[in-house]
């Protein structure tokens, strides 16, 4: 319980700092379901936007309990291979928020996973943690879904290295302005690809 | 949140004066998408009432959208049954559409569904279909692509797998049909049950069912897929009964073993026999199919787009339906409109299986119709599949005044039959 309550402590540190921001807890699929259920009940009282990952989305059964145990919404999805283990995840009510990954499940097959879990009152949120091409993407995927909620855009905190994302996509696509990133307007995914600026970036063996 | 907060406060910016529990209704694709929505705008909507014949029991319900740019997009609401009940529903929706940007369909749908408060059934259903389908129509005129291209098809370039009914019992009409299939190129058919069937059923009926069946792969021959059409006429009990004993003919599938309220009922039948089992004509929105597909039972599953609610719905029935393996054998028995509108989705579907017609081989009259209304043979197969649309949108042209020579003949019953001691019998 001592990891509950520090959890607890840094949120209240973080609003704190933060005023009326949203949170969300990351469990980067860490903990067990046993120890997952007692830290989503001990934070309930937070209002975190979502606990993802809190554990492995495997024994069905046994991540069931944690939802059981609390209100903690839950976040799980950018592990999973098949449309068929987000229907289960569905079903056996596990998943509040669902999280398919862009560069894993691409627009494709997010949007239809999405169209599953519109049926069961669920949101869709992406996992992203790729570059500034996925980005463009999630924006339009985001626009072409009724239950997306809300979309990870991964700005590193470096100057140079936004710079260079901007670079590459020949122009900046991950720009937030009053909480919106704006809908691209081109053609496409409405960029374009800077194909010296890919070569200038390149990794060298 | 913030999201929402965004559009209530847009909201608020259009209706000053209005108490802030109002504020967050709006008209269409107004300000809250100025700056990324397209600058087309739906500026008129004809609803026709058109039947064939003055006591069709299915009159078509058309809606054609007008646009500001000229563009036209047409869609169909049929309803068996039931017309003036879905040509009204369609004017109910007259706010919906009017100043709407027709670009923007999962947003109108969603407002439709969503803001018509009580959840859509059949007639419901069907006016979202038929505003849904025209919007599409529009898309992909302006965008100057076939729809199935705007939804990621093709998946088969030869085209859409279909397959026409076959209505005989007759021996020798059968063993034609075989040779004019063989021929044409034609791989599967349709057929119903002889007579209608009370929930516990007679063994002599039950014994007519099954030669009925027999005879039916006897006369078409072991290389045509055969499905079977039950049409909700028989109970779980009874339907079992004969599936089991079907079992060894290798059927493409029995079509609603049982009526469609009770989904568990379904199931159960499913899980009981070998044979692959299809439903789904008779239900309404992703929402409507969700247990259905949940529970995994059944094998294929067939929506309709004039009533599941149009493109947007089929395409999503059709993601969800593949999340547990079912196949989509989607039903058309009603107008071209909706029937060509089924073949872009159909084309878009990787779990497709085969694309009905309630037509037979040879074209009759509501085929000429058909041919003369759209300049083509409307939904006749070629080599025993569509022909995939090559026109931007749904790939139609449709003139009004071709449609006044068939005058709106009122709302007609389906078929009412009844047992022999007079009560009610499924049809």
């Amino acid at each position: 319980m001592a990891f509950a309550e520090a959890v607890s402590r840094r949120f209240d540190k973080l609003r704190a700092a933060a005023g009326d921001a949203d949170f969300v807890l990351d469990g980067a699929g860490s903990l067990t379901p046993g120890d997952a259920g007692r830290v989503a009940a001990a934070i309930e009282h937070l209002h975190l936007l979502w606990f993802d990952e809190p554990c492995p989305l495997s024994n069905l059964s046994a991540v069931r309990k944690i939802n059981d145990e609390s209100a903690t919404p839950l976040g799980f999805g950018r592990h999973v291979e098949q449309p068929g283990e987000v229907q289960d995840a569905l079903r056996e009510e596990v998943v509040d928020i669902l999280r398919p990954d862009l560069a894993h499940h691409g627009i494709s097959q997010i949007r239809r996973m999405a169209a599953l879990a519109e049926t069961y009152y669920v949101a869709v949120a992406p996992h992203h943690d790729g570059g500034p091409i996925g980005t463009a993407a999630a924006l339009h995927l985001a626009a072409s879904l009724p239950n997306f909620f809300i979309q990870h855009i991964p700005i590193p905190s470096a100057e140079a290295d936004r710079r260079m994302r901007a670079e590459l996509t020949g122009g900046p696509v991950e720009t937030v302005k009053d909480g919106f990133a704006p809908l691209p307007t081109a053609p496409g995914l409405g960029i374009a690809v800077h194909e010296e600026a890919l070569e200038k970036y390149k990794e060298r063996a | 949140m913030r999201r929402r907060e965004f559009l209530a406060a847009s909201g608020i910016g259009l209706l000053p004066g209005r108490p802030a529990a109002f504020a967050a209704q709006s008209s269409p694709g107004t300000d809250a998408f100025r700056a990324v929505g397209s600058r087309i705008r739906i500026t008129g909507m004809k609803v026709f009432g058109v039947s064939l014949t003055p006591d069709s029991d299915r009159p078509y319900v058309f809606v054609k959208l007008e646009t500001d740019q000229g563009v036209v997009g047409w869609g169909e609401a049929t309803l068996e049954g039931k017309a003036g009940a879905a040509l009204a529903c369609l004017e109910d929706f007259r706010d919906f559409v009017i100043g709407a940007d027709p670009m923007q369909v999962e947003h109108h749908w969603q407002s439709m569904y969503v803001h018509s408060f009580y959840r859509a059934g059949p007639v419901m259903g069907s006016a979202i279909s038929g505003i849904d389908q025209a919007m599409w129509d529009i898309r992909g005129k302006v965008l100057s692509l076939p729809v199935y291209q705007l939804l990621g098809g093709p998946f088969d370039p030869r085209g859409v797998r279909g397959y026409y009914h076959a209505d005989s019992e007759d021996r020798d009409e059968l063993l034609r049909l075989r040779q004019t299939a063989l021929r044409e190129g034609i791989s599967c058919f349709k057929s119903g049950l002889p007579e209608y069937y009370e929930w516990i059923g007679t063994r002599a009926k039950i014994e007519r069912a099954v030669r009925h069946i027999q005879g039916l792969r006897e006369g078409l021959g072991p290389d045509i897929d055969i499905a079977v059409d039950f049409h909700a006429k028989t109970s779980p009990s009874v339907a079992t009964i004969i599936c089991k004993e079907v079992e060894p003919l290798n059927l493409l599938f029995i079509e609603e073993p049982c009526p469609p309220e009770n989904v568990k009922a379904m199931a159960r039948i499913a899980r009981r026999t070998t044979v692959p089992i299809a439903t789904g004509e008779r239900l309404i929105a992703p929402y409507g199919c969700r247990e259905l597909i949940e529970m995994g039972a059944i094998d294929i599953l067939q929506t309709d787009i004039n009533h599941v609610g149009g493109i947007t719905a089929l395409w999503k029935v059709a993601a969800m339906a593949g999340a547990s393996g079912i196949s989509m054998a989607p039903h058309a028995c009603e107008g071209p409109i909706g029937g060509l509108a089924t073949l872009h989705v159909d084309a878009a579907m990787p779990n497709f299986l085969v694309q009905e017609i309630c037509s037979g081989v040879q074209p009759g009259m509501k085929e000429k119709i058909w041919e003369e209304w759209f300049g083509f043979p409307a939904m006749r197969m070629v080599n025993g599949r569509f022909p995939l649309p090559e026109k931007p949108g749904l790939g139609f042209e449709l003139s009004e005044a071709s449609l006044k020579r068939f005058p709106f003949g009122g709302t007609r019953p389906m078929a009412r039959v009844f047992h022999e001691d007079g009560s009610v019998a499924e049809w």
